[in-house]
């Protein structure tokens, strides 16, 4: 496993950036071993979610020897209760936990005791384009002659809140499943496909980090595929510019979210939610693990000063109607 | 263009791209491509003794499929595919155009022999897929050396025949989970109802093994085969009892979703014939369905498998070495019947294909022209 780094590491000098190149059959057989170990040790933790009432089924992955399943969200919509098929063919009942829909991220927790077989969960921000991955889970529902089918395939190209495309090809029912690392971390969660079959959507596991705690309390908010014109979209509520070091307020209306918490007209915003920024379109993804109504904290940079805020998010929907008096 | 959810159910409906983009970014795809370009390239080394046994078949300009050769002048090919109305060929390593007939097919396989008396090829060695590990690479191989296709071993090998898995013939509630699982009714001469087995009765175990639910159970009966006897523990009131059935053959036609077979759809070309094959190993090898009979090897250039069917957008379907050096030292049956012309759908080939085809087409012109001379 290390010769295949440093190997790596090696190729990784002479391009542009990463992408890891495979030059020897000696290399092959490295990548072919690190992917036979995932499979071996990931296919107990890939199971099949049911939900016997709705007729429906995709996939998920046990993340904690508690029994923690990370899954996609449009896989629990509908459902407060679903029944996981282990690859062996046994079942267990789970209950479902909360989901973040602009990420298409959801947890559900296995109901009895432990110790369940289960994957760590890996970064998928550290991915780059050209990495090699590993997709499993159970195409077409669950089929008690085949273990979860395995592809293989490599990052080809990163989206916005954290999705990742890969060319490891996915069908209905895969939803929810794992994608992992050479390591055998989980790195992201298959959620969608376009008709290219380079074109398989994960939701990448950091997007799920972002937002950890209120999914596991239960919490679902969100909508997939939600646009930037959403009336339900939480906003500031403030006109920003790209600067250098921060966003510069070029508006801050009167009755507007931020106005109420103190912001105003000229102020810096150096952070928001804890996370330096500099850029406002990146705002959604750090606004995709909210909802309005929430409470956010935002570091303004006033006379030399930094000064901690607290902002109520509004609504997109609400916040359009001040703007426009 | 649509971007499909990834569940199963019908109620789901198909989500307008708004999340990905469905296109990859330039930069991103020219650094892949590279990428894999490199890998393909590596991959030559292991094509080698592939290379020399397939030979792509043709009728007219179309190229129908691929043939491995396995000796004596014939080619193993996919039946469903070649067998048309009409001249078919092949073409040799010094591009010399060979006409081929068909001597036989095994049908049950969807194989078909062909006889092309001119052609020198040595047989393919045919390896043991058995034991080949899921995570497996597996590479398809063109005439020409290269890799046409790289992919994995998605699943080991299998039947996928639903009449070779076991049947008992009980109805049972897909919720209810607890102690056992209550039968709700019984399909009339089945292996349930041959034993006894009555709606009201409570399995509780299946070969000693507990069960708690309709999947579990359902599980293991269908992991058992046709004609296995399981034996069987039931609660019928307050008795216990025993029964050892012996399975009868699923015989259920799987229900498909409109949306499952829209992506399948939407995902490049499928074989006519892509199922109901007794054992099959199962890889995510990108193909297209004019690419059955490629010969696939393992990264030590062993010819594990012959490409029997292109599936779906996951799937295609490879039938396994040994099991082919079996078929084959049976002969064939005669073919009783031919398709009808417009069985064959045309392909969609492509420019590089078509090319090649006016080539091989106005080759075999000037062969004739330099006949005719030759003769007068």
């Amino acid at each position: 496993m290390k010769r295949l780094i440093t190997i790596l590491a090696i190729a990784f000098s002479g391009t542009l950036w990463a992408v890891p190149k495979v030059e020897s059959l000696g290399d092959l057989r490295e990548l072919e071993a690190r992917v036979k170990s995932v499979v071996e040790t990931r296919t107990d933790c890939t199971v099949s979610l049911v939900a016997p009432e709705l007729g429906a089924s995709g996939s998920g992955v046990i993340v904690s020897a508690d029994g923690l399943i990370l899954t996609a969200a449009h896989v629990v919509e509908g459902s407060r209760e679903l029944t996981v098929i282990f690859p062996n063919g046994s079942q267990a009942k789970a209950m479902v936990l909360g989901a973040n829909y602009n990420r298409d991220a959801a947890m559900v927790k296995l109901i009895g005791e432990g110790p369940w077989p289960f994957a760590e969960v890996g970064d998928s921000s550290a991915l780059e384009v050209g990495d090699f991955v590993v997709a499993m889970g159970h195409p077409k529902g669950y089929d008690p002659t085949r273990r979860p089918p395995v592809r293989f395939g490599r990052i080809m190209t990163k989206g916005d809140l954290e999705f990742l495309t890969t060319d490891c090809t996915l069908i209905g029912g895969d939803s929810g499943g794992p994608l992992f690392d050479l390591d055998g971390r989980v790195i992201g969660i298959h959620s969608h496909i376009a008709p290219d079959r380079q074109v398989n959507n994960h939701a990448g596991v950091t997007g799920f980090k972002s937002s950890w705690k209120k999914i596991l309390a239960g919490k679902a908010w969100g909508k997939l595929g939600a646009n930037g014109r959403d009336p339900n979209r939480p906003v500031l509520g403030l006109l920003l510019e790209s600067e250098e070091g921060g966003m510069r307020v070029k508006e801050a209306r009167e009755g507007s979210p931020a106005f109420s918490a103190g912001i105003r007209t000229g102020d810096l915003v150096v952070e928001v939610a804890n996370l330096e920024i500099s850029d406002p379109d990146r705002l959604g993804n750090i606004f995709a693990d909210y909802q309005a109504g929430e409470k956010v904290s935002v570091m303004i940079y006033r006379n030399e000063k930094e000064e901690p805020k607290t902002v109520t998010l509004g609504s997109l929907g609400e916040i359009s109607k001040t703007y426009r008096r | 263009m649509n971007t499909f959810l990834l569940t199963t159910s019908l109620l789901t409906a198909a989500l307008s791209a708004q999340l990905m983009p469905p296109k990859i970014p330039v930069a991103d795809r020219e650094a892949t491509t590279e990428q894999a370009e490199t890998i393909f390239k590596t991959l030559r080394a292991v094509n080698d003794e592939a290379k020399d046994v397939v030979f792509p078949i043709y009728t007219g300009r179309q190229r129908l499929a691929y043939g491995i050769s396995i000796g004596e002048g014939r080619l193993l090919a996919k039946a469903s595919e070649v067998v048309v109305n009409a001249i078919i060929y092949t073409v040799d390593s010094d591009r010399q155009s060979l006409r081929a007939t068909i001597a036989g097919v095994y049908p049950e396989h969807d194989l078909v022999v062909l006889n092309v008396p001119n052609l020198t090829a040595p047989a393919a060695k045919w390896a043991d897929a058995s034991q080949l590990a899921e995570g497996t690479f597996l590479i398809a191989v063109l005439p020409d050396g290269e890799a046409h296709a790289m992919g994995v071993l998605s699943v080991q090998e299998r039947s996928l025949r639903t009449e070779d898995q076991g049947f008992l013939g009980i109805q049972m509630d897909p919720q209810a989970v607890g102690k056992g699982v209550r039968v709700e009714a019984v399909v009339r001469d089945s292996a349930a109802d041959e034993v006894g087995i009555v709606a009201g009765d409570v399995i509780t175990m299946i070969s000693g093994e507990e069960v708690k639910g309709f999947f579990e159970l359902s599980n293991r009966l269908r992991r058992l085969e046709n004609g296995e006897k399981p034996e069987i523990r039931l609660i019928r009131g307050e008795q216990e009892l025993s029964v050892t059935p012996t399975l009868q053959g699923r015989e259920i036609n799987e229900r498909r979703s409109d949306q499952l077979e829209e992506m399948d759809r939407m995902s490049g070309t499928r074989s006519q014939v892509r199922g109901n094959f007794a054992n099959v190993i199962q890889s995510d090898m990108e193909l297209e369905a004019s690419d059955s009979g490629l010969p696939v090897v393992d990264l030590d250039g062993r010819i594990v498998g012959m490409v029997i069917a292109r599936e779906g957008r996951i799937s295609t379907l490879i039938l396994p070495g040994d099991d082919l050096a079996k078929i084959i030292e049976e002969k064939p049956q005669p073919l009783l019947e031919r398709p009808p012309m417009a069985a064959r759908r045309p392909a969609l080939d492509s420019r590089r294909e078509r090319m090649q085809g006016e080539l091989d087409d106005m080759r075999r012109m000037m062969q004739q022209l330099q006949d005719e001379l030759n003769r007068e």
